[in-house]
């Protein structure tokens, strides 16, 4: 049985980041959701939340469209089916890990 | 860990009932179908339960006409989201009209909004229990349809049979503008608490910086 640090080895670096986990979450519960409502979420500004986008596309994690309502340029964003089994495995992990820390007892010193 | 894991859980419920709080939308019916309602109860000469029903439907103009504005608002406010293609209103509406057109056909005493009704304090009360402790206020909806059938019954009850449709329509209307607000409010402090992490460690950074 692995232990919890192999667990916590094991866990993507795109995903576990907290901001990127925060928006990965915001997107599993949705379709899709526009930039306005993934900043309001996770409260991140526009750079920050842009760039994270960015590297969660080129990750294969989410996929970006841009579109207009009215004369209102609007951007989506959607979870891919890789993002949603990339998210559901992580979830997996990190429940495990829980698990495995709650299981941890603390070494005796003499 | 678990601050954290919290934290994404208040995220996910945010996101999961993004449109349900959206909740001006909500009270602004409440508070039309009570005015409308109450306002045809108090002047008719002799109100009906049909005329309660007209008067019911009346009450949607003022909503249709201030959806738009309404919309325009949560998104411009709080963003846009597309539901989960999971979600089903159709199979609600199906249930619906399935439940209350059998309950109509089985028992044709039954007076006209009944089932309707029933649906409404069912749904309210499953709203409560599945977003228990947040929208525990959902119950109150439950409460005026419970009082509405106490006060219409046809045995020891306290109104005419004639007002029984109409007094239901304004109980619920009148439970539905605080619960509209208090759905709103939630979805304003939700906002508030998901982001509250990124505010602290950005004033954390600044102290820091400092």
């Amino acid at each position: 049985m692995p232990t919890p640090f192999e667990h916590l080895a094991s866990f993507d670096r795109l995903v576990h980041e907290p901001s990127r986990l925060a928006i990965l979450t915001a997107l599993s519960a949705c379709e899709k959701a526009d930039f306005v409502f993934l900043r309001n979420v996770t409260g991140l500004t526009k750079g920050n939340l842009s760039s994270h986008l960015v590297k969660l596309e080129q990750g294969g994690l989410v996929a970006i469209e841009k579109t207009f309502e009215g004369k209102q340029p609007i951007t989506y964003i959607a979870l891919t089916r890789e993002g949603r089994d990339v998210l559901k495995s992580y979830w997996k992990r990190f429940d495990k890990l829980r698990e495995g820390v709650r299981r941890l007892k603390p070494l005796r010193t003499v | 860990m678990d601050q954290h894991r919290l934290r994404l859980d208040r995220i996910r419920l945010l996101s999961a009932r993004f449109h349900e709080l959206q909740g001006l939308r909500v009270a602004l019916a409440g508070a039309s179908m009570a005015l409308v309602v109450g306002g045809y109860l108090i002047a008719a000469p002799r109100p009906t339960n049909n005329g309660a029903m007209v008067a019911m439907l009346v009450s949607f103009v003022p909503v249709v006409a201030g959806m738009p504005r309404l919309n325009r608002y949560y998104a411009t406010t709080f963003g846009r989201q597309v539901w989960s293609p999971s979600r089903k209103p159709w199979l609600f509406l199906g249930v619906y009209i399935v439940v209350s057109s059998s309950l109509n056909t089985w028992i044709p005493s039954i007076p006209a909004g009944t089932p309707t009704m029933a649906i409404v304090a069912l749904a309210s009360l499953w709203v409560a229990i599945r977003d228990w402790p947040w929208r525990g206020y959902y119950l109150g909806a439950t409460a005026a349809v419970v009082i509405g059938f106490t006060v219409s019954a046809p045995v020891g009850g306290l109104l005419a049979p004639n007002m029984t449709l109409g007094t239901m329509f304004l109980l619920l209307g009148t439970s539905m503008v605080p619960i509209g607000l208090l759905d709103h409010l939630l979805l304003v402090k939700l906002m508030k608490e998901a982001r509250a992490p990124e505010a602290a460690s950005a004033a954390s950074r600044i102290g820091g910086d400092g």
